[in-house]
């Protein structure tokens, strides 16, 4: 485990990704102590409405008069939370089916994997509409367990790949023929072995989950207003684009920013995991 | 070689018309599961007669028992009939024919900018690695890929389309002139329509492309055919080029393949930025108005795109490997 943090931190690309990583769930947690203003409020709509740049206000101010600032570093706190309780759900239910599709096999894979395929097919945005189309204003709960619910696919099938490479291992044949059950073998002894796997494609998922939240919310049919999201502030942005510019781009930047974050730090966990890889 | 392939395709098509069954079924089975209906709506109004509501219910089939709606709804989908429209007062399947096109149209100049770019750019890295124009890509291939694609939009509209008026900000064609335009000149009011749109969907797809490419191209160049290659005394050029691409191109077009829902998932943010009457956006203003016919035929029907696009992928696939290519 330390030779593993070792080959991560000689990565320089993943110190970047892990210090905005850091960094970007820092100002998350601090919002509330770091932005001068109430993401909410409207300070003063006479005169302080889609204030350019400044000192006061460094990322403006946008149609209502709220701080652009306050509303980012809030922003933040709502587009983490979606995506890494996302990421869990999706995560655990993926890794959960993939280990009881590849450990059992049988007629119960078979299902599995022809529905994992089918889900695959419907390209995700689709996927997502056709679900909130049916379970309207689901609110941020439904939209995590949504969110969580419809990404599980893909690490159910890398799960299942690799536990189905690991049964014909001999310290799994050999658990087996000592009697023990599958589930014993399943969860001492194969998942423990598909944890990297698990911990890569969960750190990348983060990401990607960030950008389909930010797409569904720009949509507007993920996080509802008064909520802040950085989705919801640059559709708000977009029919102001040329009166101020500063609504769409710093919640833009934010978003980019966290992506590359997280995508650093899970690159950098596969080449550390797996040093062939690069 | 004729019979094999013929086979092999038959075989995939079957897969793909299973995964589309599939995909129906689940479709189906959702908006069972789901609250409400698709009279809801128009029963939460209050603004339409309850037995009015009883009759819409009869005429669609309803009322009927549940296997029965099962195989009625299959029976409608082989026929291409994918329920009626509310908003738009016309049959789903006649909002598609109009706005299929315009999607495929977004996707197919997308995936004509994706691939050149991506694969220049990732062998162009993957044949000096680690230099620095080789890290000066991987930084922009990496805040490209970060990107979300309608913000990408947004910010090119911005630059090109409202500061420059390089290119039109909104819709497929002028609204005003196209009418009296001549042929080339439609083609060309088009083809300006369709720039910004199409490279913003391009541009993600090629950054994706690109780390692809570079890691295959990575894993070739290390192999041994390509050092005897250079050990024959081969220009480096000849190596590259004949002996390294040839092979890293492969899963290349694997990726092919995965580009469709990509396309497709991009193609519903890139529609609503530049106002593309595409099935993105007929999908995404039917939730608004909570239209569910057009919305679940909307995820077959990409889902059936997807699938074709993987079967081309795979015929691609082995047609150009000779290691695959059936004898």
């Amino acid at each position: 485990m330390t030779e593993l943090w070792h080959r991560f931190f000689a990565l320089h690309r993943a110190r970047v990704g892990l210090v905005l990583v850091a960094l970007l769930g820092g100002l998350a947690i601090l919002a509330p102590v770091l932005a001068s203003y109430d993401p909410s409020v409207q300070l003063d709509l006479a005169n302080r409405q889609l204030l350019p740049p400044s000192i006061a206000h460094p990322f403006g101010t946008d149609f209502f008069s709220r701080d652009m600032v306050a509303r980012v570093l809030h922003g933040a706190r709502i587009s983490l939370s979606v995506a890494l309780l996302s990421v869990a759900l999706s995560v655990t239910v993926g890794a959960a089916l993939g280990l009881i599709s590849g450990a059992l096999g049988g007629v119960l894979d078979t299902i599995l994997m022809r529905l994992v395929d089918a889900a695959l097919a419907v390209p995700r945005v689709f996927l997502l509409l056709l679900v909130l189309a049916l379970w309207h204003d689901v609110g941020l709960v439904g939209l995590i367990m949504v969110i969580g619910l419809t990404s599980w696919f893909d690490v159910a099938r890398i799960v299942r790949a690799e536990v189905m490479s690991l049964k014909a291992r001999e310290f799994i044949v050999a658990t087996r023929a000592l009697g023990f059950g599958m589930p014993r073998v399943a969860f001492r002894h194969l998942l423990p072995n598909v944890a990297a796997p698990i911990i890569v494609t969960a750190t990348l998922g983060i990401g990607q989950i960030v950008l389909l939240e930010a797409g569904l919310s720009y949509l507007g049919i993920g996080v509802q207003p008064p909520t802040p999201s950085w989705g919801t502030m640059i559709a708000d942005g977009q029919a102001l684009l040329t009166r101020a510019w500063w609504i769409a781009t710093f919640p833009g930047i934010a978003i980019v920013l966290t992506v590359i974050g997280f995508s650093l730090v899970g690159d950098g966990l596969r080449d550390a995991i797996d040093p062939q890889t690069r | 070689m004729g019979t094999s392939l013929t086979r092999l395709l038959a075989a995939r098509a079957a897969q793909g018309v299973v995964i589309v069954f599939v995909v129906a079924t689940l479709t189906f089975v959702l908006v069972q599961v789901a609250p409400g209906n698709p009279f809801t709506v128009a029963a939460e109004s209050g603004r339409v007669a309850p037995e009015v509501i009883e009759q819409q219910r009869r005429n669609f089939g309803l009322d009927r028992p549940i296997h029965e709606q099962y195989l009625r709804y299959l029976a409608n989908l082989i026929r291409g009939d994918f329920g009626y429209s509310f908003t738009q007062h016309r049959p789903v399947r006649e909002a598609f024919v109009e706005r299929v096109p315009n999607t495929l149209l977004l996707a197919a100049a997308g995936l004509v900018i994706m691939f050149p770019l991506g694969v220049l750019i990732g062998v162009f890295q993957g044949s000096r690695p680690g230099s620095r124009s080789d890290d000066t890509l991987s930084v922009a291939t990496l805040v490209v890929y970060s990107t979300p694609v309608f913000w990408l939009g947004l910010m090119l509209l911005l630059v090109f389309g409202q500061t420059l008026h390089w290119f039109p900000i909104a819709g497929p064609r002028d609204p005003v002139v196209y009418q009296q335009l001549t042929w080339l000149g439609r083609v060309v009011d088009r083809l300006r329509h369709l720039v910004l749109p199409a490279v913003t969907l391009g541009l993600v797809g090629a950054a994706v492309t690109a780390r692809y490419q570079r890691a295959a191209m990575l894993d070739v160049i290390r192999r041994e055919f390509v050092r005897t290659a250079r050990a024959k005394g081969l220009e480096e050029r000849a190596v590259i080029v004949r002996h390294a691409l040839r092979n890293a191109l492969l899963p290349t077009i694997t990726l092919f393949g995965l580009a469709f829902p990509l396309l497709l998932s991009g193609a519903v943010l890139v529609e609503s930025v530049f106002a593309w009457p595409g099935l993105g956006r007929l999908a995404v203003n039917a939730i608004h108005s909570r239209d569910y016919a057009v919305v679940t035929g909307a995820a077959i029907v990409t889902a059936t795109m997807v699938v074709l696009g993987n079967l081309l992928a795979d015929v691609l696939y082995r047609l150009v490997d000779p290691r695959t290519r059936p004898a």
